[in-house]
Parts: structure tokens; sequence; C-alpha cells
């Protein structure tokens, strides 16, 4: 009996113990041909005919293959890709692929799989991450993608992504809201503020649509306006060594100044940081606001919601003092697809990333999306900005993102310029704001080597 | 086998799964902690190097917005406490038998039942700015007057969240004092009232020696709801504008996260972690019982 009683409390114990210990166990042998986890996809594989390959032994004896690409929620990407890549999968049967979402675009989610080394084959990535995961991408320098495309993430003289995308900034406006107050193109910025004033003076119309409780819709006037009205394309280097950068003269000090111009006169409604992105675009889709201030990329999302570009302008932010001054556009490449170094799969998920930038696949792709093509010998097809860029063409102003020291020295200052630029516009004097931040960048200037 | 053995085997048997449990999830990553504020870890590298004390030298004497954080933390707990006694005041009416008693104890309870994001999405659309419901009536009501930027004016963004947070968790506190007034054996009242004692009289000598235990419990989850806060403020305005409805909890997560500084998010976690055992036993031992008993 106590034999029995024995027995049965090491039977007990050895389950729990072989619960805990397959539990805690790697999981690598069951992750064959992924290094991915399964957590959090879309679960679009596009397996076509994979199963039955699977099943029935391929004829050429091809290892199956299962690779994720992981792209942040951007609608129309997920769309075009969930859809294009079972295309692939009739190409090279053996070779399925989950197109997987990554829930934010700040980089948060990739952060922890990249600290537990699980990222997807292929990954979206912005241009100023690269510095975080530089370690852990495949170089892709000999890939005919890399040498046919416009803009390479080139870190370290190693191509680590190649963008899908390439946008400008604009400011779109109702040109018959324009016509009816007989308002022209701003020149330069003053003559931006002067467009704003005369359409409060109407009271018919919100000036500018701002969403500035999401903070990151002042991106065009506090992230790329010291940017462009330096003059300098490597004004985040520069930045990255100066001790107090934020002062009198300074170009920061000159967007401070707009932004709380239009925050002081209302410019942008009665409550401006009250409102997010989707009711300050919702105002200007529905002709409540006049203008509202957003990259190229807003264009495809405005025909979704409105349906047509009946009554849609745009013109490039005038960041200029004088009209003649040449005129420059903050244009940027993003969306950059990189492969990670420890995909078991690296040479199929370079065929892949190949075949995502072949004319035949990237094409539809552009013109999808309405952004501007990154491949040589493809051309976007986009009537609305060719005719944008005709009546009041730019300069294009490219934007360098990738510098290490600026990146460590803006995370050790814990400068956020979306953040600033909120904190201005709800009524922090632009002194204390100026003083706090070159306090905090100062050090952090000290302390990066 | 002796049967003192065969005890200890049981014994150790069924204590092995939660110990090893708690050793796994509560210990090993306090652990870490405290090891990770001591580094300069950003996150995702596989290196990291010693600092000592600089994190918790840069929290405590370089971050002014970190402490403005804390003070945002510090009304929600402020505002809470306050409401306590009308928390009380409620659940002693709810248990007398009032018609229609238990419609309120479960309509009273519903905020906290609701999902925290839930509800902050919910405010956010009755703070609107635009024919929101709040200025819609006061606007009907004639108070236009009244009508301010709720997530957006510096003053007033912070009670704004704390309306939300009262709003949300004044019913668990009514349903536990509640509990607690339950709990209380009726002829202790009885015997009160035979001997001449009041309505006030009998909360003071029986109700409140007698929920003193809920109190403690109350004020326990005041300290760390109040620390902890986050769902609300991140949901509703990112800690904005700017980062003047920021709590700690956030701005550590905006440390860690968007700044890619692990080491100094973990000293912030630690100083929570301090501040939350010291803000509770200071309130443990101002309700301490010191009758003697």
């Amino acid at each position: 009996m106590r034999k029995k009683k024995i027995l049965q409390a090491l039977c007990i114990l050895g389950i729990f113990s072989a619960t805990i210990l397959s539990g805690c166990g790697s999981s690598a042998s069951n992750n064959t041909g992924n290094n991915a986890s399964t957590k959090d996809t879309n679960s679009t594989a596009a397996t076509g005919t994979n199963d039955s390959t699977n099943t029935t032994a391929p004829k050429d004896d091809a290892k199956p293959v299962k690779l994720k690409l992981g792209m942040w929620e951007a609608k129309t990407d997920i769309e075009f890709w969930t859809e294009k890549v079972k295309e692939y999968s009739k190409i090279k049967p053996n070779v399925s692929i989950e197109v997987e979402t990554i829930p934010d675009n700040s980089g948060q989610y990739l952060k922890v799989r990249l600290a537990a080394d699980d990222l997807p084959d292929l990954m979206y990535l912005k241009p100023a991450h690269f510095q975080i995961y530089k370690n852990s991408l495949l170089p892709l320098d000999e890939l005919k993608a890399a040498k046919s495309n416009k803009f390479p993430g080139v870190i370290d003289g190693q191509t680590l992504g190649l963008p899908l995308v390439s946008f400008s900034e604009y400011v779109y406006y109702h040109p018959s809201i324009f016509q009816e107050l007989n308002l022209t193109i701003p020149q330069t910025i003053d003559e931006f503020v002067n467009v704003l004033e005369k359409i409060k003076e109407s009271k018919k119309y919100i000036p500018l649509a701002l969403g500035g409780k999401d903070d990151w819709t002042f991106y065009p006037f506090s992230e790329f306006g010291p940017h462009v009205l330096s003059k300098d394309e490597q004004y985040q280097a520069n930045l990255a060594n100066q001790a107090e950068p934020f002062g009198p003269g300074s170009t920061f000090e000159t967007v401070a100044n707009l932004i709380k111009k239009i925050a002081d006169d209302k410019l942008a409604g009665p409550d401006a940081l009250g409102i997010g992105y989707d009711q300050a675009t919702q105002l200007f889709q529905s002709k409540q606001a006049a203008i509202i201030a957003l990259g190229q990329w807003y264009y495809a999302d405005h025909l979704a919601k409105v349906g047509n570009e009946d009554d849609l302008a745009a013109f490039p932010m005038p960041w200029r003092t004088s009209a003649s001054d040449p005129l420059p556009n903050m244009t940027l490449a993003d969306q950059y697809v990189s492969i990670s170094k420890n995909s078991e799969n690296a040479d199929e998920a370079k065929a892949f990333l190949e075949w995502m930038f072949s004319p035949e696949v990237y094409q539809p792709y552009i013109n999808t999306l309405k952004n501007t093509s990154t491949v040589e010998g493809v051309t976007s097809d986009l009537p609305f900005f060719n005719k944008s860029n005709q009546e009041a063409p730019f300069t294009p102003f490219i934007y360098d993102a990738t510098n290490e020291r600026f990146a460590k020295v803006k995370a050790a200052a814990q400068y956020d310029e979306k953040k600033t630029a909120a904190d201005i516009f709800s009524g922090k004097k632009i002194e204390d704001v100026e003083k706090a931040l070159n306090a905090s960048w100062k050090k952090a200037v000290e302390s990066v080597k | 086998m002796s049967y003192k053995i065969q005890q200890r085997w049981v014994i150790f048997s069924f204590l092995f799964v939660p110990v090893s449990l708690l050793l796994l999830f509560l210990v090993y990553p306090t652990l870490q902690l405290f090891h990770y504020s001591f580094t300069n870890w950003d996150g995702y590298s596989s290196s990291k190097s010693y600092i000592g004390l600089d994190n918790y030298k840069q929290v405590l004497f370089e971050m002014p917005d970190a402490w403005k954080s804390i003070g945002n933390n510090g009304l929600y707990f402020v505002i809470h406490t306050l409401f306590i006694p009308l928390e009380l005041m409620v659940a002693v009416l709810l248990n007398r038998s009032i018609r229609g008693s238990s419609l309120f104890r479960f309509t009273i309870l519903m905020p906290y039942v609701v999902n925290g994001v839930a509800v902050a999405y919910m405010f956010s659309y009755i703070y609107y700015p635009i024919n929101g419901p709040l200025n819609s009536l006061l606007t009907s009501v004639g108070l236009e007057s009244w009508i301010h930027g709720w997530l957006s004016d510096l003053k007033l963004v912070n009670f704004s969240l704390v309306a939300v947070s009262l709003w949300r968790y004044c019913g668990v506190h009514v349903i536990l004092f509640l509990a607690g007034l339950q709990s209380i054996p009726q002829d202790l009242y009885e015997a009160a009232a035979i001997d001449g004692a009041g309505f006030w009289r009998k909360q003071l000598y029986i109700t409140l020696p007698g929920i003193r235990r809920v109190v403690e419990i109350i004020l326990f989850m005041n300290v760390t709801g109040a620390l902890l806060q986050f769902d609300i403020p991140f949901v509703m305005t990112g800690g904005g504008p700017g980062v003047s409805s920021s709590t700690f909890g956030l701005f550590s997560l905006f440390t860690a996260f968007k700044f890619n500084n692990f080491g100094l998010a973990s000293a912030m976690a630690v100083v929570l972690l301090c501040l939350i055992i010291v803000f509770s036993s200071i309130q443990n031992w101002i309700i301490k019982d010191r009758s003697g008993n």
C-alpha cells in the first residue's frame, strides 16, 4: 500500500516535471523552414499548390519552404501582397509566402522579435530603424534588384534594404475653396500663413486640418521643416555634433514660431489637439477644412474615402523665405524590404525579393499605391502629382534618416520632434522648450562617444 | 520509506509546480529587472555594459519629465483617495434594503467589467471637441462657456483623464466595501441599537473597525492603481499634449521602446516598485489598529 502511494506520488511528480520541461524546451525542431513565430500572423499563407506538393513529393525534390513577409498595417500593401504572393507559389510550388502583419510601424514590435532572435524572413523597415537592425540584416548588394534601385538603404557600405516606394510631401487643398476666396498657391512660408489667415477670415472653413491628438501628424512641420529649411541634407548628422542646436536663429526656432502662430491664431481650428488623424482627414474630406499637410501616401486614402479627386489639388510646402529661391521639397524613400540574416531560407528569400522588384510585379504594385517608383526603368502612373508638380515645380530634397550618431543622441536625449511640436502647440513657451531641449541634447552629445 | 519521508514527498510534489511557476514568472523577472537597471541595455543587443547607479541618478536627478509624470500619477492617487469616503457612503446605502439596490449594485460594477481600452475609446468620443456628446450636452443646457478642450487644455487634460478613471474604478471599491459591510454580524448593530447608539455612532464604532481589512485592500489598490495608471492616458492622449498627461508607466514604456533604453526603463520600474512599497506602508501605518485589541 505504502509502495503504491510512493509510486503514485512519483508518477504525479514525473508528469508535472515532464510538462514543465516540455514547455520550456526548444521548439527549434518544429520550426524547420520557418524561423518566425506563427503568432499574430495575417494567416494569409499563399500555400496555393504547396500542400499538395508537400504530400505528393515534388518532382524536382525541392525542399518545401515557408517564408514570412512582415509588413506593418498598410491596408493597400497587405491586400496587394496577400493576393500577389499566390502567383509566386505557382512559379515556385515548393515555396509558400505568409504575409504577416506587424502591429506597428514605429518598430516596437519588431524590436521585441529582434531581441528574441525571431525576425520574419523578409520585413518592412523604416530608414531610421536600420541602425537598430543592421547587425541582423543580410547584405543585398549582389542582387539585381539592389543595382536597379534608386534609393538603396546603405549602412556602413552595405545595402541592407530596398525601398518599395518613394514619395514627396505635399499640402493638399480644395481648389474650389481657393477659387471662392481668391487665393493662390503660396510661394513662401509667410504666404502660406497668409493663406491660412485669409481662409480663417472667411469664417466658413477650418484653414488647416491637423489631428494633433496623434502627435505624429506634426511631422511635416516639426520633423521635416527644420531639415528642409537648413538646406543641408546632412542636417541630422550635423545636429548630432552640436551641443545646443535649438536656439535663436536655428531652423528649429523658425518652425517652432510657425507652429505657435498656427496654434495662437487658431489656424488649425478651435481644438486641433483634441482631434486625431482620422477626424482631421474627415474634416478635410468633407470640405470643412481647406488644407491638410501630408505625404504623397495620403492620396490613395483620399481616393478610397471620397471616391474622386474632383476637388483636390496639391502643392509642396513652401519651405523658403523668398520666392526667388529654389523650392526644396522633402522627398524620401520608405517601406524598405530587408532580409533577416538568420533566415533559414536566405537564398529563397533573396529570390523572392528579386521577384518583388521585377517589373511585372513591381509595376502593378506601384500603380496601386500611387507612390513614386524606386526602380530604374519602372515609372509610376501619377497624373495627379505630375499635374501638381507642373504647377508648382520643386527640387527634391532627399531625406537621410540613417545617421547612427544622430539616432543615438536623439534616443539618449529622448527627443521626439512630434511631441515637442505638440508641447509648443499646447502653449508652452518656445524659449523654455529650447532650454530644456538644449540641456538634454548637450548631455546626450557628451555621453554618446 | 518512513511516514515522515512520504509526507515530505507529498508536500514537495504538490509545491513543486506552484513554486516553480512563481520562481519562473515572478522572482526571475524581478531579479532580471534589477539586473537590467544597472546596465545600459538597449533592449535588443546581445551585449550590455554595467554602468553602476547611473540609471538611478538619471531618473532621480536629471529627468524632470519623469517627475512630472509621477506628479500626474499623484493626481490620480489624491482624487481617488478623496472619493473613498463617498464610495463608502454609497456602499452603506446600498447595504440597506432599499428598492432596486441589487440593480444599483450591478450597475455600479459594470464600468469595471468593461474592457479598459473600450472605456478609453468611449470617453475619447464623449470628449470629442466637434459635436462630442459632452459639449452637445453643455450647449443644450446653455452652458457653452463651460466648453473646453477636454483633452488638449494643459490645465484640464489630467482631470479629464482622472474622471474616466473614477468612473471605471469607483464601482469596484463600492462592491468591496459592500462585501466588508455584509461580513459584519447584524447582532452587533442590534446590540448597539439596544444600548441607544444612533446611525453615525454605529458606523464609527462598528462599521469602520469591521471593515478595516477591506479599507487596507482598497487603499493598497488605490496606490498601485494610481501609480501604475497606463491604459487610459495611453489610449486617450498618448501622454499628450507633449508629455502633459503622461504617467510614469507610460514614460517608462516610451523610454524602453521608443528611445531604446531598457536599462533606464528598468531603473524607473524599480523606483516605481519602491514608491508603491513606501506609499502602501505609510497608508497601513496611518490606518493601523491602535486600540490594543
